[in-house]
């Protein structure tokens, strides 16, 4: 059988839609939605956003000054540099994982996981990557929401950086919720890369992640058989580059 | 859709902020049946694509007064249905993972509602559909988006709040995706 084309595909989902709908029917559930009532007076999300940064603010203060004199000790400065990042040789860091929540899996480290990259395609004026984490420690361990990305030359340095980007997140949205990833298991992410304008990097490129919440960097090496990484995304003028993923989904 | 509609939209839209049970029924109804199949066909499965729907609608009529743009309801209404379809498939995924196997058992006759549709047709959609079923939700989506709701790309960038390009190269990678995920199963 061929691949399919544009046709096939529609046909496909035209048909998985029509499937349906069970019951309760839409309208039912509308009707539902709607005798529940609507929540508490709520503050508008752009109003509740400042309140919110206000409120972190103050925490993230208090917390900063007692983690200043909690772990720098006597004599000892507390450290107030760039998260620790591994090398690409070395593939992962060691920094711990946070504690998990409610005995649950721990945050999937660095040390847990080894990514590849499975693909990585030109695509119009855009470099796109297909990247697995695959679980090699021995339990369990979540990935929470999407990890910052980095197209690195081969020597590590950082070509584009999505830390640098201020951009609505899509992950930010409430819809999000951390995948657990079980012993040899795996997550998928995609990555997109457009515009690098700087000079031509040493090859082969690779893509760092740094894991929310533990800012560890990982390192993602070309997959056996996924071929020569297809290089950096070409210039297309005076925007800045921008490099972005998706959020993690369960691997196949 | 029409000026005349999207201005009769944003009308009902602030309406439906202050609390207007009327308002917002009458800005969802025309949608239902598109937001129910958009679920299903992310989904594949009827009863999570209700309770996708029914927690979209939920927390639209909960968080309306927090979306500052009348005219970028729909957007709104559909970022809201994608992000709890994406909710759905996680939720699901760390249940088990669902496998569909074509193996001895798959069908042997034709569709029983398309009967000028040969075994062989039959056969090749059911794998697609399970090439499709392995897929993460972002890529679901974004196919759903543009194969069956027939969305332009601006509108499924403003839905998934990504620039156009990184929506073109995700509907790409997308494409890719489905037909690995075809190649693999084979």
């Amino acid at each position: 059988m061929t691949l399919p084309d544009d046709d096939q595909v529609k046909a496909m989902l035209e048909a998985r839609a029509s499937q349906g709908p069970g019951d309760p029917l839409p309208e039912v559930i509308l009707e539902r939605v709607l005798a529940a009532g609507p929540a508490p007076a709520s503050v508008p999300g752009w109003q509740r956003l400042g309140l919110t940064m206000a409120a972190g603010l103050i925490v993230a203060v208090g917390a900063g000054l007692f983690l200043s004199g909690r772990l720098a000790g006597p004599g000892q400065p507390a450290h107030t540099g760039p998260p620790q990042t591994s090398s690409p040789a070395a593939g992962a860091s060691s920094v711990s994982p946070e504690p998990s929540r409610a005995g649950g899996p721990l945050q999937c480290d660095a040390t847990m996981l080894r990514a590849e990259i499975l693909d990585w395609q030109g695509a119009a004026g855009n470099r796109v990557g297909s990247i697995r984490a695959t679980n090699v420690g021995p339990s369990s361990c979540m990935l929470a929401g999407m990890p910052e990305v980095q197209l690195l030359d081969a020597q590590g340095r950082v070509l584009i950086d999505s830390s640098d980007q201020l951009r609505p997140r899509a992950s930010a949205d409430a819809g999000d919720s951390p995948a657990s990833v079980d012993p040899g298991a795996s997550a998928m992410l995609q990555v997109d890369a457009s515009n690098y304008c700087g000079p031509a990097p040493s090859q082969p490129v690779s893509v760092g992640l740094v894991l929310a919440g533990n800012a560890a960097r990982l390192i993602a090496a070309p997959a056996s058989g996924a071929g020569g990484l297809d290089g950096v995304p070409p210039c297309l003028g005076s925007v800045p580059a921008v490099i972005s993923s998706s959020g993690w989904t369960a691997g196949h | 859709m029409t000026v005349m509609t999207a201005r009769f939209d944003s009308s009902l839209v602030k309406r439906a902020r202050e609390r207007d049970p009327e308002a917002f029924a009458s800005l969802v109804r025309p949608r239902l049946e598109r937001l129910r199949r958009t679920a299903q066909a992310i989904l594949g499965h009827d009863a999570d694509a209700g309770d996708a729907l029914q927690d979209a609608l939920t927390r639209a009529w909960q968080g309306l007064p927090g979306l500052r743009d009348p005219d970028d309801f729909d957007a709104w209404l559909s970022r809201i249905l994608v992000n709890a379809c994406r909710t759905a498939l996680k939720r699901r995924s760390r249940i088990r993972l669902r496998e569909i196997d074509l193996g001895p058992e798959r069908p042997g006759g034709a569709d029983p509602a398309n009967p000028h549709v040969g075994p062989e047709a039959v056969l090749a959609r059911l794998e697609l559909e399970a090439a499709f079923d392995r897929l993460a939700a972002d890529e679901r989506a974004i196919l759903v988006l543009h194969h069956l709701d027939g969305r332009p790309l601006e509108e499924i960038a403003r839905i998934l709040s990504i620039p156009v390009g990184t929506a073109k190269s995700r509907l790409y990678a997308a494409r890719r995706s489905l037909e690995r995920a075809l190649r693999s199963q084979r």
